[in-house]
């Protein structure tokens, strides 16, 4: 009996640890969604962001095309923004390519190598968008979403 | 003053190594001091002294205040010395930050070079045409047995390997919104294939060997030649969202399975009924609007064709054009689900030419018409994505009307007018291990002939390994059974066929 407290401490030392670790882990995961300045949108939802990053959605309102833009299906921030916006792991999302493909549909979106790269190429080409680790200095776009999303975004 | 100059020397403390040191160091600093002097009073160079004076011209120094100013004139020279030094040094420094920043320059502009092209890829800058090769593979194994092989409609029940697919897509832009999709399948076909002549029912075993005249065996070496099918080519113009237009010979959009089209998306291994009778032809030639509207979650598309329609060969006899439409309804929330509507309405004819003389007697090829109908295909179909379980399900109906007289046969026998109906539900379930996806078929047909039965019932089961996002095996055994519903003193009991097929899928 005497060891039940100690227990009990280990036990909410832990569980406190735990959720410190998955709050920082959430924070790690936060990223912008960026947009060239041109693009009529303040604001997307998780719902357009699918559609976008799906290629089924091609043109802004208003009629400029929507150019989105990747990282390589190895980069921890594509797989993350895979995960959080599109629903899918690394697997499944090489699957729906693969199979747009067949199915005649086409190829994915344009790949960048770098995050800094994605800031230059979404601040200067007009209907770009793209995504990058939240707090990245993104001068000359626009910051749509965040994902995951801010809580009590519409 | 030589004592003094060492005792300050001694003043540093030190341990007796490091006091030897500075000892030394100041001795040789007191005679180079005495050669520098010497130096001066020669008027010798300061980089050069020893070859400007000889040592054994040197003038001792006289006194401790000439000695002194010997001192303090190399020291003067050591701080020149030093200053040049470090001037070297900076120059070393300076050289050493300028190439530091050449190859900056030179990350620099690669990073540019890569980001030129992309944003050129992106359309800010000209339009650069694109060419992608992909495609994929099948291969396998099968045999295909039962009481219905006796009915001479399978060609072996034997146990065969099997070339399955060999496709190769050629996905060009050459333009901007312009694209042109072609699709070919490499085969071993037509070799060693049967065909038959629906009029006769004959079947005719399909022989492709040659002699190889361009062999060095002398006309003695045989081949098979096989042939290229053209599974589409078509060109595309991209405009909106909503309004797209495609043209030339495309896949017809109706149902689940002929839009999956290829083995790596498709979920089952065997065709459906419907597909194998080609309820709606698999492809046209014709010119079709496309689009998608977005109501988020939900994504409204629709496909709209005008087309040559079912024809017998590549022509078409009639102007009636066939028409046709898919419409679909999707979404990915709460699961991903997907509804569609397709229908297609088309004229079908067929010439025979015969020898024969015109009304003004003279010999003409005179053109009979031999088939001729008119169809109305409908159908729904439902895809449903719940986690881990996989529902597919196509529903469809044909209406097909004959001209007295001019109807297709069935091994030398006439179909009758009459309405078609099939349709199936499969159900597949993705297991948390190795990437396995067992699944469950159940369907129907129901096309009534007189030689074959009223109806066609089938149940599958089958086995997905999805060993990465490329490679894939698929496994399935189909049982299928004749029934006679309306005539029930028919026994088709024997009309039974087993199929058991694996393919391994290469998608690249």
């Amino acid at each position: 009996m005497s060891n039940l407290p100690k227990t009990w401490l280990l036990w909410i030392g832990l569980a406190l640890a735990w959720s410190l670790a998955a709050s920082v882990g959430a924070e790690d995961e936060t990223l912008w969604v960026i947009v060239h300045p041109s693009v009529p949108a303040a604001e997307l939802t998780p719902d357009q962001l699918t559609a976008i990053f799906t290629l089924s959605q091609r043109v802004w309102p208003g009629g400029q095309s929507v150019i989105p833009y990747n990282y390589d299906p190895a980069n921890s921030l594509r797989q993350r923004f895979d995960r959080l916006v599109l629903g899918m792991d690394s697997d499944e999302v090489a699957r729906f390519w693969i199979d747009r493909k067949i199915r005649g549909q086409g190829d994915s979106p344009r790949k960048v190598p770098s995050v800094a790269l994605m800031v230059r190429i979404v601040a200067n080409l007009p209907g770009a968008i793209g995504y990058v680790p939240a707090g990245t200095p993104a001068t000359g776009t626009k910051v749509v979403a965040q994902v995951p999303r801010r809580a009590g975004a519409k | 003053m030589h004592l003094q100059r060492l005792g300050s020397c001694r003043e540093v403390p030190a341990w007796a190594a490091a006091r030897r040191a500075r000892v030394a160091v100041c001795s040789a600093l007191f005679v180079l001091a005495g050669v520098g002097r010497a130096q001066a009073q020669a008027g010798a160079p300061a980089p050069a002294p020893a070859q400007a004076t000889p040592p054994e011209k040197r003038a001792a120094p006289d006194s401790t205040a000439d000695q002194l100013e010997q001192l303090v004139r190399r020291v003067e020279e050591q701080e020149r010395e030093n200053a040049r030094q470090r001037s070297e040094l900076q120059a070393y420094k300076d050289r050493l930050e300028q190439t530091e920043q050449a190859t900056a320059i030179s990350a620099s502009s690669l990073d540019s070079a890569h980001e030129a092209a992309l944003l050129a890829e992106g359309g800010a800058q000209p339009f650069e045409p694109a060419f992608r090769l992909y495609g994929f593979a099948d291969v396998g194994l099968q045999r295909i047995w039962g009481g219905f092989f006796q009915t001479g409609l399978s060609q072996s029940d034997a146990t065969n390997f099997v070339l399955g697919n060999v496709n190769i897509y050629f996905d060009a832009t050459p333009l901007e919104h312009l694209r042109m999709l072609t699709e070919v399948r490499f085969t071993t076909l037509p070799d060693g294939a049967e065909s038959s002549d629906l009029t006769s029912g004959k079947m005719t075993l399909q022989n492709t060997a040659v002699f190889d005249q361009t062999s060095a065996a002398g006309g003695v070496f045989t081949i098979h030649w096989g042939a290229i099918v053209l599974e589409r080519a078509q060109l595309e113009l991209s405009l909106t969202d909503w309004f797209n237009l495609r043209v030339g010979y495309f896949l017809t959009p109706y149902g689940i399975w002929n839009v999956d089209h290829g083995s790596p998306t498709r979920i089952m291994l065997r065709p459906p009924l419907l597909v194998s009778i080609q309820i709606m032809p698999e492809r046209q030639t014709g010119i079709e609007a496309y689009g998608v509207f977005h109501a988020l979650p939900w994504h409204l598309s629709y496909e709209v064709y005008v087309s040559n329609g079912r024809t017998i060969g590549t022509v078409d006899y009639s102007d009636d054009k066939a028409l046709g439409l898919r419409w679909v309804a999707k979404t990915r929330r709460p699961f991903g689900m997907q509804y569609g509507v397709s229908g297609f309405y088309g004229t079908t004819q067929n010439y025979d030419k015969m020898p024969g003389a015109d009304a003004m007697g003279r010999a003409v090829l005179l053109r009979k018409e031999t088939i001729a109908y008119h169809e109305l295909t409908g159908g729904v179909d439902v895809s449903l994505d719940i986690d881990a379980l996989r529902v597919r399900m196509e529903l469809f109906a044909r209406r097909i009307v004959y001209e007295q007289g001019k109807r297709e046969t069935t091994i030398a026998v006439p179909n009758a007018s009459q309405v078609q109906s099939a349709g199936y539900v499969m159900f597949a379930y993705r297991l948390p291990w190795l990437g396995l996806e067992p699944l469950l078929v159940a369907e129907f047909l129901r096309q009534p002939t007189v030689l074959f039965g009223e109806v066609v019932i089938t149940g599958s089961a089958g086995l997905n390994v999805y060993f990465n996002s490329a490679l894939t095996l698929r496994l399935q055994y189909c049982y299928t059974q004749v029934v006679d519903f309306e005539d029930t003193s028919r026994d088709h009991s024997d009309y039974y066929l087993h199929i058991l097929a694996s393919r391994l899928i290469l998608a690249y």
